[in-house]
Parts: C-alpha cells; sequence; structure tokens
C-alpha cells in the first residue's frame, strides 16, 4: 500500500492509518526502539535540551532553598488568599499524569491495540508528573520539616494522629498510592524491555546494568504468564485511581465552604479536565519525539488522532462543566453563589476567567476537523494551547474564589512574585530533564508490544 | 540558706549556695524537669486536686543527684490527663514519698472509708475533688497556648 | 510557667553616679564585640566591666539591618535564619530539649510569686492629662497596661496610647546615653555644667534662662516651676504642644472672663450636639474614656429607664465621633464657626452677628435648635477643641442659655497648671532666641525642632545660639558660653541642635504625678528601674532648685507632704499610691457666671475670595501616632486609622466632589450620587496607589498623598500631624528604598502649619502627577447585599425588636454534618461566648491594640502589610452607606467567631484547631505546619498566618515585654483570637483550687478590658445570669450572628445598631 510510505500524508477518506508503519519485521523493530537506547551516538539536540532542564532545574532549587531561608512569605499568597501557584501547579501537575494511567490501563482493559506504542512513555510521563506534584503540598506548608512526616499516621511520642476528616490527609493517601501503583505498573512492563536490552548490548558495563534491571528475566513460557497476570492485576489496580485521584483532589475545593469551590460536581469535572490535560501534555511529548527520532512508524498519525478525538471528548466535558458551573450559581439563586460567578465575569480577573474559556472550549472545537487531527504540528500547538488553559482553569478555582468570599471587608488581590514563577518553570525543567533521560537510558516504546503488533506475530487460525 | 544556716555549715557540696548567698550571684541550675516553652504546665492545680509529687518526679528522696524519672512527652501527660483515676491520692499523701496504692491487703483511708482498690478510690477521689471531665483536660488549650 | 532567667534591672541596686568618663574609642572597641543584654543602666556597665552593655549605642550609630518584624524587605544573613529555624525546630518539639538553666533568686522577694502576675496602680501622663492605670508585672517587668477600675476617669478602661505605651517602654531605639554634643559622658559630667549654669543665672537673675515644656499638670513639677521663676524672677517657662487647646482656653475665657475647664455630664443629656468635638475617638480629647463610657449609656434603646439620646455632629474633618451621630453636618472648620452663630442666635444668645446660611445648613440648624429648645436642661453642646475661641466661647454660652449648667456640664479650675497660649509661648521663644536673648535653654521632652509652627523661625533661633555659644567657647574668657539642654526619650530631629541630651525616664520608670480631666491627682510610680538610667524632669528641675541629685521619689513626696500635713501622712501616701489616686483631689465645681465679651471674627481667610481656587487647610493630631511623639511605635504605626483603614502613612483627606474635580474620583452623572460611591471606595487592598497632592500655604509646599474620604466637607483638605520626621527610630524610618540611608516616613504636616491659626488655615492644592502606595487594611468599604452590619432607626426597633433577626434562610439545628459536640459531653461546665454591641463601638482601636499587648502579636511592615499579611486578631471593618458626600458609617469589630461548626477545625490536616469543651477553637500553634487551609475555609477570615518570620527573638528589651503566658509564634504558623485562654485558665485554675465555679467578671478578655464604652462582653452563656447571656437572643432582641445562613453558629454575636434620628431631618434627608 504506496500511500503510508510518507507516514504524515493523510490517508484516503475512509482508510484509517495503521498503529504501526508498514515494512517491518521482528528486528527491524527491535532495532530501531533499542537503537536509540544503545547507540554510542546521541543526538546533539539531546545534550542542548538536557544543558538547558539542568540550568532550569538549578532555578528551582535556588527558589526552594530561598523558600525554606525565609518561609511561604516569599510567594505572593496572603489572607484571604492562602493557597496560590502552589496549589495551582500541584493540580494541574497531577492532572497531567492521569493520561499516562488512563492509556495504560484502561485502554489495555479495553484492549485498544494502538495504546502499545505510546503508554511506556505515557506511564513514564505519569511518574514524572506525580513527582512535580508531589513536591508542592510539602514545600506549600509553613513547617515542611514537620508537615514531611506529622502528615502521615505515623506513632509518635505527642499521642496523636493526623486527622482524617481532613481532606489534604486523604491527598496524602490518594497522591502516595497512585506514585506507588504507577510507578510498579511501569517498572513491571520494562522487565521484558530490559532483557532485550541485555540481549542486544555490546558493551560488557551497559549489558550488566540492564541485566540487573531485567531481574533474571529469561522470557520463558512461565515468566511470560506470570508477566501477564502481573500486568493485568496492576492495570486492574490501577484503573479505578485515574478516577479516584483527582476526585480526591477536588474534594480538597468541594468540601471548604468557599464560594467558587463548595460544589458537587467537582470530582468528575476535575477528573475530565485530568485526562483533557493529559492527553494534551502527551501530544506535547509524542509529537516532536516522534520526529526527533523518526519513530513515525510507531508513532502514527493513527495515535495523533485518536488523542485527538479523546481531548475533543473530555474537552466537551470540561466545557460542560464551566456552563454547569455558571448555571449552578444563577439556579441556586445564592448571593453568595451569584457574587461568585459575577466575581468570574466582571471580578478583577475575569480577563483569566475569559481566558480559559478560550483555551478550554474555543480552541478544542476545532478537533471536530480531522484536518486538525492528523496535522501534528496543530496538534501540538493546540495541546499548548489546551495546556496554558488547563493551568488558568486551576488558578481561577483556586485564587478567583477565594480573592472575594464573604465579609467585603477581608476581600483582597493576590499577586505572583518571581518566586512563584521560578518554582513553577523549574518542576517543567525537571520534568523536562527527567523526561529526556529516561528516552536515552530506557526504551521510549515497549519493544515486545510493538513486536507483537506485527503482521507477522499475528496467530492465524484455520 | 534556710536550713543550712544550721547544719552541715561548712560541707563542701554545699560551697557554691554558701558562696551564692555570699555574692548575691544566682547558682545556675541545670533544669531537668525541664517543659518546651508551648508548654503551659501549673503546679498548683496538680496539687491541688492529688496528683502525688511521686507520680511525676519519681523517688526524689532516693536520688543521690536528682534526674528525670519521667519522659514529660505528651503521650506520657496524655496517660494521667486520660484516666486520672489511676494516679490520684488523697491529698495529705501527696507529698508522702512512701504512699502506696491501695491493694488488696493494703488499705487507704479517705472520708472515713477504707479503699482496697485504686479504681474505687480514684473514682472518689475524682468526684470529691471534682477533677474536670477527661474532655476538659484533654482539650488542646489544657496546656498550649 | 515562666522563667526567671532574664537578667532582671529591678533587682540590680540603682548604682551611684561615679563621674568614671569612658574613653570613646576604647567604648566603640568594646561596642564591636558587644554581647548580651542590650540594655544597661550606668555608665560603668556602659564603659563596660562586665559584658552587658551598648550594642544599642552602635546601632544608633552605625544602625544594622533592621529586624524582620520591622521591614520584612531587609534580607536576614543565612546564619540568623539558621538559628532561627533551630528555634522553630525546638518550637517543634521534634527535637530534644534543649539543655536548659534556671537562675533562681538569692533572696526571693516576698510578695512575688514567680509566674504570677502582679498589679500596680499608676497612670499615664498623655497631652497634659493623666489617664489613672493597673499595670501588670511579670517577675516586676511591666508587660500589660489597664485602667484603673476604682478610678472614676478610666473604670477599668483605656485608650490605645496607653495600650502601646508599653511597647514605648522597652523600645530599643529609645535614647539610652546621655551625651555632650554627640559623645557619651557620665551624668556627674551633667551635673556639673549645669551647676555652672545655675550660678552663672543666680548672677543675673535667670535672664537669659529659658524652659520649654508641654503642659504642665503634674502638681509636683508645678511647684517646681514656681519655685524655679521665684529664685530666678528674669528666667521665662514656656510652654508649648504641637497639639494645644488654645482655642478652648481662649474660649472659656471670652465667655466667662477667667479660665474654667468644662466637665460634661453626658449620662445627663438627651440631645448631645457636637460643635467639631471629638470626643467618642480622640483620646487627646480630656476625659475621652469616662466620655465615651457615659455618652454610650445613653444609647442603649433596649434599656427603658432610659430613652436614648440623640447626638448631632456639626463636623469638619471627619471623624468616628461624627459616625456615630444621628444627623451629621458636613462643614468646613470656618463654617462651624458661622453655624454655631446661626444656632447661639436661634436659642437667643446675644451678641452674636450671624451671617444668611445656606438652606441645607439653615433648615439643620433649625430642626436642631428647635430640639434643644425641647430639652432645656437636659442638652448638652460640646464645642470641638481644635475649634476657635467664637465656637468655644458660643457653646459655652449655648449651654447656660439652655439651663445645662450644672446639670449636663459644670465648670472647675483648670488642670493645667498657669495655662498660657501655646503658640504665643513658642512664638516669643522663638523671637528670643533669634534675638539672641536666650542663654540656657532647658527643653523638657518635646521636639520643637521638627513640629514648631513653621513661620516661627525656631530652627535658625537655635542655630543662632548654637554659634554664639561657639564663638564664646573660643574665645574663653570670663562669660559661660550658652548651653541647650534636652531631656527627651529619644534622639529626634532636635536633638543635633543641643549640647546636652539627657535620656529621659519613660512614665513606667519613674516616680511622678499628674492630673485627671476632672482634678483627680494620680502618683505615677515606676514599674520598673530606668532600663537605660534615664532621668525624670522633676531630677532635672531639681537642679535648679539647689537640690541635685535629690531622688524623684523624694521630691514627690516633699511636695505631697506640704499639701498633706499631719501624722498619717505614711498611710495616707501608701494608700493614695496603692490605690492610684489621691482620695478627694477632685476639683471642686464652680458657679461660673457668663460675661460673654465681644466675639472675633473668624481668623481664617474666606476661601470664597479665592474664586474658588483657595482651599481650607485643616490640620489634626494623626488618629493613632498622635502628635509624632509615638511615630517609633509599630503598633500604632500598624494599628489601622480608624476611618480610612490606613496604616504607616498620614494621608491627606479631600472630599469626594473635590477629588472628582481633581479627577481622583469617577462620577456618573455631573453631580456625586449614591451610585459612585460603590465604584470608588471598593478598591483591592493591597493596590492601593494614591495620588500625590501638593498642599501650599502661603509660599509653604508640602506633598501628601490624597486619600479621598467619604463625608470629608469640599474644598478642604485634612492634613495630620506626626509623620516626616527625619531623626527616629527603625519603625519612624523608611528603608524601603534604601537601606543604609533611610527617609523619613509619610510627610511632615508641621513643615506648613502656620502658628497663628492653629488647626485651619486657607491654601491651594494641585495634583503632582505622581502616586504613592497606601498600605490599607480594608480594601472593600461598602456592605453590598451582604448586610454584615445590621441597623434600624429606634422608631422601627420599637416597632420590631426583632428587626435583625430577618435573613434569606436559617437553617435548622440539626442540618449539619458537624459532630454534635453537646451529645459529646462538651459545654456541660462553662460555654464561652462574646456579645459586641454595634451601638457602642466608636471604632477608637484601642482594643486592636491591647490584643497586639496581651497576645504578643507581630507587627510586620508596610509592605507586608500591603501584601494583606497585617496580623492584629481583632479588626474594626468600617462600612459606608448612602450618599458619598455625608454617608452613614458603621463599625464591626471582628475577632474569632468560636464557631460552634467552626469551619477551620475539620479541614486542618494535623488537627492543630479542635475544639475545646467550653467551646473554643483552640489553636495549637507547636501543632501547626501552616497549610493555611483554615483560614481560607473561614467564612470571616479572622485568621493570621506567620508567612516569615516576624516575632523578633532577638531584641533583649522585647523579650522583657513579651506576655510570658502566651506562645511567641514563629514563621509558618497560623494564629487567632481564642478569647484570651491564658486569662481564661489562671481564672479557672484559680476558681479550681477552691473548688467553686469562675464567677462573673473574673475573666476579662483584654479587648473588653480596654473597650471604653463596655461594647465587648465576654462571659459563660450558660450561666443564665451572666451579663453576656443577657446579650444574647432571645433575651436581647437585637442579638445576631454574623453569615448566621452559614450555620458556623458563632459564639461571637453582634448586638445590631439603632440610629436615633430626627424625623424632621429624616425626611428632609430622604427628600
Amino acid at each position: 500500500m504506496v500511500q503510508f510510505n510518507d507516514p504524515d500524508k493523510l490517508p484516503p477518506k475512509g482508510v484509517r492509518p495503521p498503529v504501526i508503519g508498514p515494512g517491518h519485521d521482528m528486528g527491524t523493530a527491535t532495532d530501531r526502539i533499542a537503537g536509540i537506547v544503545l547507540s554510542k551516538h546521541t543526538p546533539l539536540f539531546w545534550f542542548a535540551i538536557v544543558f538547558l532542564a539542568i540550568n532550569i532545574v538549578g532555578m528551582l532549587n535556588t527558589a526552594i532553598a530561598w523558600l525554606f531561608m525565609r518561609g511561604t512569605g516569599i510567594w505572593g499568597i496572603n489572607i484571604p488568599v492562602g493557597w496560590g501557584f502552589a496549589i495551582v501547579n500541584f493540580v494541574w501537575w497531577i492532572g497531567i499524569g492521569h493520561a499516562g494511567t488512563l492509556i495504560s490501563a484502561i485502554l489495555l482493559l479495553f484492549k485498544q491495540s494502538w495504546r502499545t506504542s505510546i503508554n511506556r512513555f505515557a506511564e513514564a510521563m505519569t511518574i514524572f508528573a506525580v513527582m512535580q506534584a508531589g513536591l508542592f503540598p510539602l514545600i506549600h506548608t509553613g513547617r515542611p520539616w514537620l508537615a514531611a512526616y506529622w502528615l502521615f499516621p505515623l506513632p509518635l511520642t505527642m499521642g496523636v494522629w493526623p486527622q482524617f476528616r481532613s481532606p489534604l490527609i486523604w491527598d496524602v493517601f490518594a497522591v502516595s498510592t497512585y506514585f506507588t501503583v504507577s510507578f510498579l505498573f511501569w517498572g513491571i512492563g520494562l522487565i521484558p524491555d530490559f532483557a532485550n536490552l541485555r540481549d542486544s548490548a555490546k558493551s560488557l558495563v551497559v549489558r550488566r546494568i540492564y541485566g540487573m534491571l531485567a531481574m533474571g528475566w529469561r522470557g520463558s513460557a512461565r515468566h511470560w504468564n506470570r508477566y501477564e497476570t502481573a500486568y493485568l492485576l496492576l492495570a486492574g489496580l490501577a484503573t479505578p485511581l485515574v478516577l479516584s485521584v483527582h476526585s480526591v483532589v477536588s474534594l480538597d475545593f468541594a468540601v471548604s465552604v468557599v464560594p467558587g469551590w463548595h460544589t458537587t460536581f467537582f470530582p468528575p469535572y476535575f477528573v475530565a479536565g485530568a485526562i483533557f490535560s493529559g492527553f494534551a501534555m502527551v501530544l506535547i511529548l509524542a509529537i516532536p519525539f516522534r520526529s526527533l527520532y523518526n519513530m513515525q512508524d510507531f508513532i502514527t498519525l493513527r495515535h495523533l488522532q485518536n488523542c485527538g478525538k479523546l481531548m475533543l471528548a473530555t474537552g466537551s466535558i470540561v466545557a460542560y462543566a464551566y456552563v454547569l458551573e455558571m448555571f449552578i450559581g444563577w439556579y441556586s439563586q445564592d448571593k453568595y453563589e451569584l457574587a461568585m460567578v459575577h466575581n468570574r465575569l466582571h471580578g478583577p480577573y475575569s480577563l483569566y476567567y475569559y481566558c480559559l474559556v478560550f483555551c478550554n472550549i474555543i480552541s478544542p472545537q476545532s478537533l471536530w476537523f480531522n484536518k486538525v487531527r492528523s496535522t501534528p504540528w496543530m496538534l501540538f500547538l493546540l495541546s499548548c494551547i489546551v495546556q496554558f488553559g488547563m493551568w488558568l482553569e486551576r488558578f481561577v478555582i483556586v485564587v478567583m474564589s477565594l480573592q472575594r468570599d464573604y465579609l467585603p471587608s477581608a476581600w483582597g488581590m493576590y499577586w505572583f512574585t518571581k518566586w512563584d514563577v521560578m518554582t513553577l518553570v523549574g518542576t517543567m525543567g525537571l520534568f523536562t530533564l527527567l523526561f529526556f533521560l529516561f528516552i536515552r537510558f530506557m526504551p521510549a516504546i515497549s519493544i515486545f508490544e510493538i513486536r507483537a503488533l506485527l503482521p507477522q506475530s499475528k496467530v492465524k487460525e484455520s | 540558706m534556710n536550713c543550712h544556716a544550721q547544719m552541715w555549715t561548712n560541707a563542701d557540696m554545699l560551697a557554691p549556695v554558701r558562696y551564692s548567698y555570699r555574692t548575691g550571684q544566682s547558682i545556675k541550675w541545670t533544669r531537668v524537669h525541664d517543659l518546651p516553652d508551648f508548654v503551659y504546665f501549673n503546679h498548683s492545680i496538680h496539687v491541688a486536686k492529688g496528683v502525688g509529687c511521686f507520680s511525676c518526679h519519681g523517688p526524689v528522696d532516693e536520688m543521690p543527684l536528682m534526674y528525670a524519672q519521667n519522659t514529660l512527652q505528651m503521650e506520657w501527660c496524655l496517660n494521667c490527663h486520660r484516666q486520672p483515676e489511676k494516679f490520684l491520692r488523697p491529698k495529705e499523701e501527696v507529698f508522702n514519698m512512701t504512699y502506696q496504692q491501695p491493694g488488696r491487703e493494703h488499705g487507704v483511708p479517705f472520708e472515713g472509708r477504707m479503699y482496697f482498690n485504686q479504681d474505687e478510690l480514684g473514682n472518689a477521689l475524682y468526684k470529691s475533688y471534682n477533677v474536670r471531665t477527661v474532655q476538659d483536660i484533654t482539650s488542646c488549650s489544657t496546656c498550649h497556648r | 510557667m515562666s522563667k526567671t532567667s532574664d537578667s532582671n534591672p529591678s533587682l540590680v541596686p540603682a548604682s551611684a553616679i561615679k563621674p568614671a568618663r569612658p574613653e570613646v574609642e576604647a567604648v566603640r572597641k568594646q561596642l564591636a564585640e558587644a554581647k548580651g543584654p542590650k540594655f544597661w543602666r550606668s555608665l560603668e556597665e556602659l564603659s563596660g566591666q562586665h559584658e552587658a552593655a551598648f550594642g544599642e549605642l552602635l546601632e544608633r550609630e552605625f544602625p544594622r539591618q533592621h529586624s524582620e518584624w520591622l521591614d520584612p524587605v531587609s534580607r536576614r544573613n543565612f546564619l540568623k535564619l539558621a538559628g532561627a529555624s533551630m528555634a522553630l525546630a525546638g518550637l517543634a518539639g521534634c527535637t530534644k530539649q534543649p539543655l536548659e538553666q534556671i537562675l533562681p533568686y538569692v533572696r526571693q522577694p516576698e510578695d512575688l510569686v514567680p509566674g504570677k502576675p502582679i498589679f500596680y496602680a499608676t497612670a499615664m501622663p498623655f497631652a497634659g492629662y493623666g489617664l489613672p492605670l493597673l499595670v501588670e508585672t511579670h517577675e516586676f517587668r511591666p508587660t500589660k497596661v489597664e485602667g484603673n477600675p476604682d478610678h472614676p476617669c478610666s473604670k477599668g478602661a483605656t485608650d490605645l496610647f496607653a495600650q502601646a505605651s508599653i511597647l514605648g517602654l522597652y523600645d530599643p531605639d529609645r535614647s539610652i546615653v546621655l551625651t555632650y554634643k554627640g559623645e557619651p559622658r557620665p551624668w556627674g559630667d551633667f551635673l556639673g555644667a549645669m551647676r555652672g549654669r545655675v550660678l552663672y543665672h543666680k548672677a543675673n537673675q535667670g535672664a537669659g534662662l529659658r524652659f520649654l515644656s508641654g503642659a504642665v499638670s503634674s502638681p509636683t513639677l508645678g511647684s517646681q516651676m514656681k519655685a524655679i521663676l521665684q529664685i530666678f524672677p528674669q528666667a521665662k517657662w514656656h510652654r508649648w504642644d504641637p497639639v494645644h487647646r488654645d482655642g478652648a482656653r481662649a474660649g472659656a475665657k471670652l465667655a466667662f472672663g477667667v479660665q474654667y475647664d468644662p466637665q460634661y455630664k453626658f449620662e445627663a443629656a438627651d440631645i448631645v450636639l457636637s460643635l467639631d468635638a471629638d470626643f467618642l475617638s480622640g483620646a487627646w480629647f480630656p476625659g475621652f474614656v469616662r466620655y465615651a463610657r457615659d455618652f454610650m449609656s445613653r444609647r442603649q434603646p433596649g434599656d427603658g429607664s432610659k430613652e436614648m439620646s440623640r447626638f448631632y455632629a456639626a463636623e469638619s474633618s471627619p471623624t468616628t465621633t461624627g459616625a456615630k451621630a444621628d444627623h451629621r453636618l458636613v462643614l468646613r472648620q470656618s463654617e462651624v464657626e458661622t453655624v454655631a452663630r446661626a444656632l447661639a442666635a436661634k436659642v437667643g444668645v446675644g451678641g452674636a452677628s450671624t451671617v444668611p446660611l445656606p438652606e441645607a445648613q439653615q433648615k439643620w440648624v433649625d430642626a436642631v435648635a428647635a430640639d434643644l429648645m425641647k430639652h432645656r436642661g437636659k442638652s448638652l453642646v460640646v464645642p470641638g477643641e481644635f475649634q476657635s475661641a467664637t465656637v468655644n466661647a458660643l457653646a459655652h454660652a449655648i449651654n447656660d442659655k439652655l439651663a445645662n449648667v450644672g446639670q449636663t456640664v459644670s465648670y472647675s479650675e483648670p488642670i493645667e497648671i498657669d495655662a498660657v497660649e501655646h503658640a504665643q509661648s513658642i512664638r516669643e521663644l522663638a523671637d528670643d532666641l533669634n534675638a539672641g536673648k536666650v542663654e540656657t535653654l532647658i527643653l523638657i521632652g518635646g521636639n520643637p525642632l521638627y513640629n514648631a509652627p513653621a513661620d516661627a523661625n525656631f530652627q535658625a533661633g537655635l542655630q543662632r545660639l548654637i554659634d554664639d555659644a561657639a564663638k564664646r567657647d573660643q574665645q574663653g574668657g570670663s562669660l559661660p558660653a550658652q548651653r541647650i539642654v534636652q531631656l527627651s526619650l529619644y534622639d529626634n530631629d532636635t536633638t543635633p541642635f543641643c549640647h546636652w541630651h539627657v535620656p529621659e525616664a519613660h512614665y513606667l520608670e519613674s516616680w511622678s504625678d499628674v492630673r485627671a480631666h476632672d482634678g483627680t491627682a494620680s502618683i505615677i510610680q515606676p514599674m520598673i528601674a530606668p532600663l537605660y538610667d534615664g532621668k525624670s524632669a522633676h531630677e532635672i528641675l531639681a537642679i535648679f532648685t539647689d537640690q541635685p541629685g535629690m531622688s524623684g521619689y523624694d521630691l514627690l513626696q516633699s511636695y505631697w507632704r506640704s499639701q498633706h500635713t499631719g501624722d498619717d501622712f505614711p498611710q495616707w501616701w501608701r494608700k493614695s499610691v496603692h490605690d492610684g489616686y489621691i482620695a478627694g483631689s477632685v476639683f471642686p465645681t464652680r458657679t461660673v457666671g457668663l460675661k460673654l465679651g465681644a466675639l472675633p471674627g473668624p481668623k481664617v481667610a474666606d476661601i470664597a475670595a479665592g474664586g474658588g481656587q483657595l482651599v481650607e487647610v485643616m490640620f489634626r493630631p494623626d488618629p493613632t501616632i498622635y502628635d509624632g511623639s509615638f511615630i517609633n511605635n509599630g503598633w500604632l504605626q500598624e494599628t489601622p486609622k480608624p476611618l480610612t483603614r490606613t496604616t504607616w502613612d498620614n494621608i491627606a483627606m479631600i472630599s469626594p466632589a473635590t477629588a472628582a474635580r481633581m479627577g481622583f474620583f469617577e462620577l456618573e452623572g455631573e453631580t456625586i450620587a449614591k451610585s459612585d460611591l460603590e465604584k470608588n471606595v471598593n478598591k483591592d487592598h493591597q493596590s492601593d496607589a494614591q495620588k500625590k497632592i501638593e498642599i501650599n500655604l502661603g509660599g509653604r509646599t508640602v506633598e501628601a498623598p490624597a486619600w479621598t474620604q467619604p463625608g470629608h466637607p469640599d474644598n478642604a483638605v485634612t492634613l495630620f500631624f506626626g509623620y516626616g520626621q527625619k531623626k527616629t527610630g527603625r519603625v519612624g524610618l523608611d528603608r524601603s528604598r534604601s537601606e543604609d540611608r533611610p527617609e523619613p516616613r509619610g510627610y511632615d504636616a508641621y513643615s506648613v502649619r502656620p502658628g497663628a491659626v492653629g488647626y485651619v488655615s486657607a491654601g491651594t492644592i494641585r495634583d503632582t502627577g505622581k502616586t504613592y502606595p497606601i498600605a490599607v487594611t480594608q480594601g472593600h468599604f461598602t456592605m453590598d447585599d451582604r448586610e454584615p452590619v445590621k441597623v434600624a432607626t429606634l422608631e422601627e426597633f420599637l416597632k420590631n425588636p426583632r428587626f435583625a433577626q430577618v435573613q434569606a434562610e436559617k437553617p435548622g439545628e440539626k442540618e449539619t454534618l458537624y459532630p454534635d459536640f453537646a451529645e459529646k459531653g462538651f459545654y456541660k461546665r462553662y460555654a464561652w461566648g462574646m456579645a459586641i454591641d454595634l451601638n457602642s463601638c466608636v471604632g477608637c482601636q484601642a482594643c486592636s491594640v491591647a490584643c497586639y499587648a496581651e497576645n504578643n502579636i507581630s507587627v510586620v511592615g508596610k509592605e507586608q502589610v500591603q501584601r494583606g499579611r497585617e496580623m492584629g486578631w481583632i479588626r474594626i471593618d468600617a462600612y459606608y452607606q448612602g450618599d458619598p458626600a455625608n454617608p452613614n458609617i458603621y463599625f464591626q469589630p471582628v475577632p474569632c467567631m468560636q464557631c460552634e461548626n467552626a469551619p477551620c477545625e475539620p479541614v486542618c490536616p494535623v488537627a492543630a484547631t479542635t475544639h475545646s469543651t467550653e467551646g473554643l477553637n483552640d489553636m495549637v500553634y507547636n501543632r501547626c505546619v501552616g497549610t493555611r487551609y483554615c483560614s481560607n475555609n473561614c467564612p470571616y477570615k479572622v485568621r493570621r498566618f506567620n508567612f516569615m518570620l516576624y516575632a523578633d527573638f532577638e531584641t533583649p528589651s522585647l523579650k522583657m515585654m513579651r506576655n510570658p503566658d502566651v506562645s511567641v509564634r514563629s514563621r509558618g504558623v497560623m494564629e487567632k483570637c481564642t478569647y484570651c485562654v491564658q486569662r481564661i485558665n489562671a481564672a479557672r485554675i484559680t476558681a479550681e483550687k477552691q473548688n467553686r465555679d469562675i464567677k462573673e467578671k473574673e475573666i476579662l478578655t483584654a479587648c473588653q478590658q480596654v473597650c471604653p464604652t463596655g461594647a465587648i462582653v465576654f462571659g459563660d452563656i450558660n450561666d443564665k445570669n451572666s451579663r453576656v447571656s443577657k446579650l444574647k437572643y432571645p433575651v436581647e432582641p437585637r442579638d445576631y450572628s454574623l453569615l448566621a445562613e452559614l450555620n458556623t453558629r458563632p459564639r461571637t454575636t453582634y448586638i445590631a445598631a439603632v440610629r436615633n434620628p430626627n424625623p424632621e431631618l429624616e425626611s428632609a434627608e430622604k427628600a
């Protein structure tokens, strides 16, 4: 089928692009993917990006060091706006993670074969994102050196326990569980590929290292059997997390009395938003990756299109939530809710709100067009817009609600400081750094699962 | 000086005391029973409600040099605040270092009655000294402000 | 639990002065390695045999980066921070207790039980009058000031200045060393030098010997003054208080021929008319504390016994007094006089020529006059002390005409001893200085160089004296050189112009006496030996009465021996000192005959003449730092000014219309409409960049940030005194722009104040185009649809006493997911509650400052306040309603509500804020990790967070000041009002030990105790007979909860405000 030699070219109507480029056999697939890791030659752009990322991480360290020296006062937070960037970033990052779990777990259970070539780095994305997210709840506290262990139910000489009624405690459990499961899931998935790298590695050192990581994987039938079971079990474990984690996070707000927080539809709204931004992030990572490393054969238009569709779906749910928020505000006829709506539309931060409406509601509508869904650069641009929009969404929820709550005399403003920005950008740098290290030293695409997709691995039943 | 104006007037042990008395400079004592500054402990109320010296300070009379018998950590405090009746004793026994809690063969008189187990005695004392409820004395502001 | 480990100055015997003169260089060297406590008491210590010493001097010479609580912009170095975080770790209790040493008393003072406070009676001299006090001392360190409950002029209440004076005592920036031309000198040298002056002036009858002091109401000081003037007949004693009462004094003279002080009986007045009198907020109004209480006793509509009084205010610059008025007529200061004349004519006072008034004013005058005449003998007209002699005289005349004298007002001898006209007196001194007639000038306190009238050339005068002195010093010769001596608490702008500077002893450090507004004399006894070896005015003056070295105590006693002859003197003395006042020393009432002389015409130029260019410039003392003497007081700087809620700066008030004319105030239509208020007064609090305007008074100009104040008269501007001092402590200076070259804070109103006119003049204002940031603690001044303050007129109230209960929806008792604490056995014994009467609250800020003192609250500095991080536990919200030109203004004190269903409690992840069995929301600082979730979830936003290390853990003198019963919160910790739980616990323990219940009034919260009007009542709501339960719904129908619809069930509730307007005027205003 000639038209697929150029993977970026649109297929004729009615024909869906394949999940894997034509003309690959076990050997080529393996070499192409393992090649990235095993090749002696590291591309220049890799060094460039990693160097940049390292510098940004340095900035992050400075920001955090200064924070620990001076206190949270270096940020823009105040009374009434007690939560600012830190919580916004936390919710944003944790949301980003969700797509990874969704792809690897839920799509696996639904036997979506196309997931295979993107699940590996999607999972990596999840883990790295959760790492960023996990940073914030800790450093945003006034006395992190205490929060670090008082938030966990450890027996202490004080004879008191954390308070389990507080959503922040639920967060601690939700996030730590999420991280653990995702990490195991990811790790187990990697074992066969590590073995693969071990076997095809030239240098002794490399072989040793991957050998250790492979944990003695021999690929025997029993191994495979156990592997499949474990993987499936973890998938089962991870699936509810996709829904639960961000639901719990949303409760941080929903449980409170603050107008604009105190709403029952937050959990689904947050989960949808999370997956929305998650897929945006997958695309932001996948599109450069496939072109930088010529992986168009393995991450094909099919994947991009599907991500696009998922974004459209979840984006619509988010849009619905925005409408609902306004509607309920009006429908309740509660003066505080009404004031909240009015503040969204006409308050000092209304510009942020309109901006977020454009990013999260209007711009994703372009995904109705196949052209957009199948044009990488458009998708990339759109994903960036959405990502920004989702950050704004959290800003609007956190800051705009707190800024004007009940007593007019107590209303105030919030302005972020350079330290807020440095911390946010810093985590982006850390994320990038981790991700590129991952690409270089681990198979970013699951080799053996790709193999399973190859035509020749299809078993014919007669 | 008090007593030591009369007895052991030139014991080496007491040299610092005499020096301090002469010069008017305070002796630097090391605080053995030391609570953190955010804990507000009132001695008098414990004495008034029948908590013996021994309960917190241990056998002081047998200590050649003072040491802390108990950790004075929060859980230790709570241990008593959560069940005061287990530790209360008649007021007149508060300073008695050899006081024994009532047992099967050893009774403790209180308000004209002999008690042979601590629970009964404790509850009686608890009522008659009207000690505040456990919820009261475990409220945070009892010790922290 | 309190430690006695501070070295306790009051236990060190006051050491005699040896004339040991330290080598300044050596001393400097010592300074460099100065360690340990930074306060010291004598030159021996100073020159440093032992460690204690001198850092403060060092600091004064080379100011270090001042500490966090003053100016967060400053960067603490890393070590300091590391140290601090150690402290935090310690506070957290997650480390082992560091080994601690204790220093017991060698001979313990018999009356001292460590950890138990002792209260001593004394009095605070302020604005020429005494405020009787009880001072709480811990191990002989004064830590808190309360009013003297037995004293008629206080009844236990105080004002914000008295509360803040504690910080003044321990202020690390106080002047700490006696200097001659800036060099440290021992007291002996000074005595010697002065001796020379005395002998010299004895020879010349005291020609050229001048004294300058404020108003004198201390009997002992008065007698010393008289004695000195006898010894030196040629000597002159000048008087200068920048906030003087010349108008009132002259007014009384004008009315009665001789001067009398009025004594008002507000409790007897059905109708009160204020002619620009600020008797409800101005702590400088003699008897403010007493008067506020009396006045409010007649503002209770529920109380059947007395009918609610009606209060009219004809006011120029808006004050909280005007805010409490039922009808407020907005006038320029000069117009108050014309209105007073018209009013006088109406009630039939002869000799008051009148000019036709604008219709609105005329209507007002007619109505008020009618009302006054309806209540002959039961009405009261109070003249403003910043008003002209005419207004004061007319007020007396009207009271006389209405037969109020003897009923609602009586007269007594003047409290001030041989009162003079201050403006006159300072002018004479300045002229003599410039004429070179002065040879020895003794400045008793004060800061004349800074606050003398702008047109008096005082600085030039001092300069001339100094130059002459320098000349003579060079020539040598027989004539000794001229000298200027300053006795003052601080090194201020005047100090560089003085040869000798003697550190003054704070009133809490020295023996003296003073008279309260009704003449009752109080003995001022020291609470602590002078921290820095300061001297009192008595001790300085003793030098001139040939009693050098005589202690203040002896001087005081010798005077009173002459007053109270008899063998029982020792007992009498003991009693007087113990009680805090001298029984029967109140001035007798004088029967006065009105001889209203010819009234002088208005002094101030009619601004109409200026063809719309001129505006009236009014001068007022700053609401929180007064005449500038409190410029270095962090509490007073940070506590918001009542009406504007501004902090750390003085502003220039203009009216909305004037602002609109200058383009600072947006109008929808042509003229000011109600709708314009909303848009203009509601800014968001950190963002208050104000336009700077230039005020020009006859060539002298000053630039000041304009503040549009609803209710301010048009074509007028109010300037506030006290700011713009160049030489003062770290609080009073602004380091936001440069660490090393600090600038004055605010603008200096004195620099344009002409001497003759006192408080009002005419000038021009123009927009400079510059802006200036003002730190405001409240951004939104309208209530919107929230109605946090519920109001009704007396009529409406009588129709429906339950008017405050009306609200959207009242959730049912059981409609909650919160645990039912009552079921869990809470609230059984005590249930603490509070009721705040919005009718009585005058927004004077005393409660707010008292809370700072009682609860060791940190000061955060202007920059942090701009970011919305002020720490005050009780804030007083101000709300404006109606016409911007003359709005209704309401005050609402908001402490923690201590909700029964507290939203803050369930959200704390570490259970740092929990519910006590008595219904308090306990806040456990040492458990708090600072997630700030509780604050987010608090609908009242009464929680405060230590965003940085605001508390000062280093300055030794401030350590001495702290209340040992309250933790000092460090960085990253949430804090809030706890109903003064330390006081509750203390009272409970006492009661428990005696096996009884806590009695009514045994616990007073700090805010309740200080409140002059008794607006705050705290107590046990389980006890149905307690005052607080009687103030709760349904017993008190006006009682309502803030945001009741949230079902938080606050223990702090409010008693709705009731106004008592005059129906006629009301209808007129409506139309």
